[in-house]
């Protein structure tokens, strides 16, 4: 058996094991993927983790556990071990995940034995359809200002300031490499953005996932009117998703802080987070 | 003619109002007052306490008048004077949306419908022109007021409350601004409203202009670290911004140098346009230029320079015989670094490299 880094030029051995959403991941700047091969070289094993904060001067560096497929009690001890090593390389302090799906129990239960903590909870990623989404009042109900427009009539250059604008605005948590995902990485219909003052000011981008999933990947806005502006572009997008893809699309939304989830909660109340497996381990010890 | 001694004192604080905003006109006449949408909105609340004065004092002039025109130039007067007295409370709130937003965009949107009550007002008071709702002359043309005028008036200072509000709304969610004092201008204009109510000596313009002065010193003590020359922080702010450091009530994070080696003139330009709203620029000296941040993020910094760079690119490839040579260099605070050190490790910093 043998380690490799599953790369760009080689996640295609490991496509067999990775659910697609999870290894498009895979090129992505702070995103880093492992494997397991036998002796033949066919794909054992796969892990796909996300450093976060690596470039924070002011914030000890994480790491967040993405994807784990378990190839057998020796494939997943070595897997971890590099993991392990490539971590404390990176100066992690701390390892975590969330897990969803048909795989996340057989993970996680592999990660608890590598030192993990693990328990079953809500997830924060929640789930929502395209048409239950489209009802609400926000959505169906007013017009869309002129000042809310979709990212195709954009150019990257304009695009980039108005990303470093929100990113120089924002207190939040937002994805880590935000600001160096290209322009083509969102949905270019459905997501849209924000201009006031000559300058972009908000952003709501969505991403099409392989397996055809919406996943809102940012939602900003700052200035006076930031609120009412969430909400207008939350409804142009709807609209816009509405023309493109048929309601049953599944839309994926994080809940990594505070607002996501009172703005969630509105959005649709009651709604409950995915069902996930999750844990974490210090690092900085040998846990296995 | 010989004025009651309330109307001699009321001509006498409209000449007074009308001569110190003519003063204020023309101090902000200057370079770093003038473009900004802050400026204008200052501007429009002078112009109004000015037609205030001006009104006023041709609408007390004209009692006890009898030459043919009075009665008309009284009722005009009067008439106009209302509208600019329910204007100021209007122009009152927009001035403290945009000191507090700094958006000609949302003070766009909201002045459509802070509008409404003015142009409500402006028909109530042409219907009054013809049905004495509000308000009255009698043959001496002295101005009577019915119970409705009362309710009316009463509005004018909903532009206030609600101005006030919208303050308190702003600090709620983002701390004490240092940056508007509303006293200077309020405690006058309520000694001046006193005055007017309860002492029955019109006295408004008045206390609006010395209102207007004391706003118009404590923005100096800002305006003053802005450039005559160039519109960008000046030096003085820079050491200013290290005061506040000592004194622990100025966080940051980071900090960034442009500097444009062939100091073409455009670099101050186009550095306004390119980098995020609400960025403080300080223009050092020459090309030179830095900005203080509150970002700790390595590839936001990066982000920003390359944004910067690309704009000097495209700035270079049409202006060939004005080239903008560019150097960038950002720092990263230490801990608990205090600014002056941290600055003075930057520049250390830009030796070596240099």
């Amino acid at each position: 058996m043998g380690i490799v880094e599953i790369a760009e030029d080689s996640v295609e051995d490991f496509l067999g094991l990775m659910d697609v959403d999870a290894a498009e991941n895979i090129g992505r700047e702070f995103f880093r993927g492992i494997g397991v091969t036998g002796k033949d070289g066919e794909a054992i094993a796969a892990l796909i983790w996300e450093l976060k904060h690596l470039e924070d001067d002011d914030r000890a560096t994480e790491s967040r556990i993405h994807f784990l497929a378990s190839g057998g009690k020796e494939a997943d001890k070595l897997m971890l071990a590099e993991y392990t090593r490539l971590a404390q390389e990176d100066d992690v302090t701390r390892s975590y995940y969330e897990m969803c799906g048909e795989r996340a129990e057989t993970a996680a239960k592999v990660l608890k034995s590598c030192g993990f903590s693990m328990r079953e909870t809500e997830g924060q990623m929640v789930s929502m359809d395209l048409g239950g989404l489209s009802s609400h009042k926000v959505v169906s109900l007013g017009n869309v200002p002129d000042y809310i427009f979709s990212l195709d009539k954009l150019m990257v250059r304009q695009f980039h300031k108005g990303v470093t604008n929100c990113l120089f605005h924002s207190r939040r948590e937002l994805l880590e490499d935000v600001d160096s995902l290209p322009m083509s990485w969102y949905e270019s219909g459905v997501s849209c953005c924000c201009e006031t003052d000559e300058r972009i000011n908000g952003f709501l981008l969505v991403h099409e996932t392989p397996s055809g999933k919406l996943r809102a990947e940012m939602l900003t806005a700052h200035g006076p009117d930031y609120r009412e502006n969430l909400m207008l572009m939350m409804r142009f997008s709807i609209r816009k998703a509405l023309e493109k893809y048929p309601p049953e699309t599944e839309v994926l939304v994080e809940r990594h802080d505070d607002h996501v989830r009172a703005l969630i909660t509105y959005m649709a109340p009651g709604i409950k987070g995915m069902g996930a497996y999750c844990g974490e381990r210090k690092e900085g010890r040998v846990a296995l | 003619m010989n004025y009651p001694v309330e109307i001699k004192i009321s001509l006498l604080s409209d000449v007074v109002a009308v001569v110190l905003m003519i003063a204020i006109l023309i101090m902000t006449h200057r370079n770093r007052w003038r473009g900004n949408i802050e400026s204008k909105v200052f501007k429009g609340l002078v112009w109004n306490v000015i037609l205030d004065a001006v009104f006023s004092a041709a609408s007390y002039g004209m009692r006890y008048q009898t030459f043919p025109a009075a009665e008309s130039i009284e009722i005009t007067s009067k008439f106009l004077l209302e509208v600019v007295s329910f204007t100021l409370g209007f122009f009152w709130l927009m001035f403290v949306d945009v000191m507090l937003f700094h958006s000609p965009d949302h003070l766009r949107r909201k002045f459509k419908v802070a509008l409404i009550p003015v142009v409500i007002a402006i028909v109530l008071l042409t219907v009054n022109l013809f049905t004495g709702i509000l308000y009255t002359f009698d043959s001496d043309l002295v101005y009577s007021g019915t119970w409705l005028n009362g309710i009316f008036e009463g509005f004018q200072f909903a532009y206030f409350i609600l101005a006030f509000y919208v303050l308190l709304d702003f600090e709620k969610k983002h701390g004490k601004l240092h940056s508007l004092n509303v006293k200077p201008f309020l405690i006058p204009f309520l000694c001046g409203m006193f005055v007017t109510v309860f002492l029955h000596c019109t006295v408004l313009a008045l206390g609006c202009a010395v209102g207007i002065i004391s706003l118009f010193l404590s923005l100096h003590k800002r305006i003053r670290f802005i450039s005559d020359e160039n519109g960008f922080y000046n030096s003085e702010y820079l050491e200013y911004l290290k005061f506040l450091a000592e004194q622990g009530r100025f966080s940051f994070g980071s900090a960034i140098v442009f500097e444009d080696i062939n100091c073409s003139g455009e670099m101050g330009i186009l550095l306004r346009n390119e980098l995020p709203d609400g960025a403080e620029l300080i223009h050092v000296s020459g090309g030179e230029y830095l900005m203080i941040t509150g970002l700790s993020k390595r590839s936001r910094l990066k982000m920003l320079c390359e944004l910067v760079g690309d704009a000097v690119a495209e700035f270079n490839a049409e202006h060939k015989n004005n080239m903008i040579a560019l150097k960038t260099k950002f720092r990263i605070r230490r801990g608990e670094e205090g600014l002056a050190g941290f600055l003075e490790e930057l520049k250390a910093q830009s030796r070596e490299e240099d």
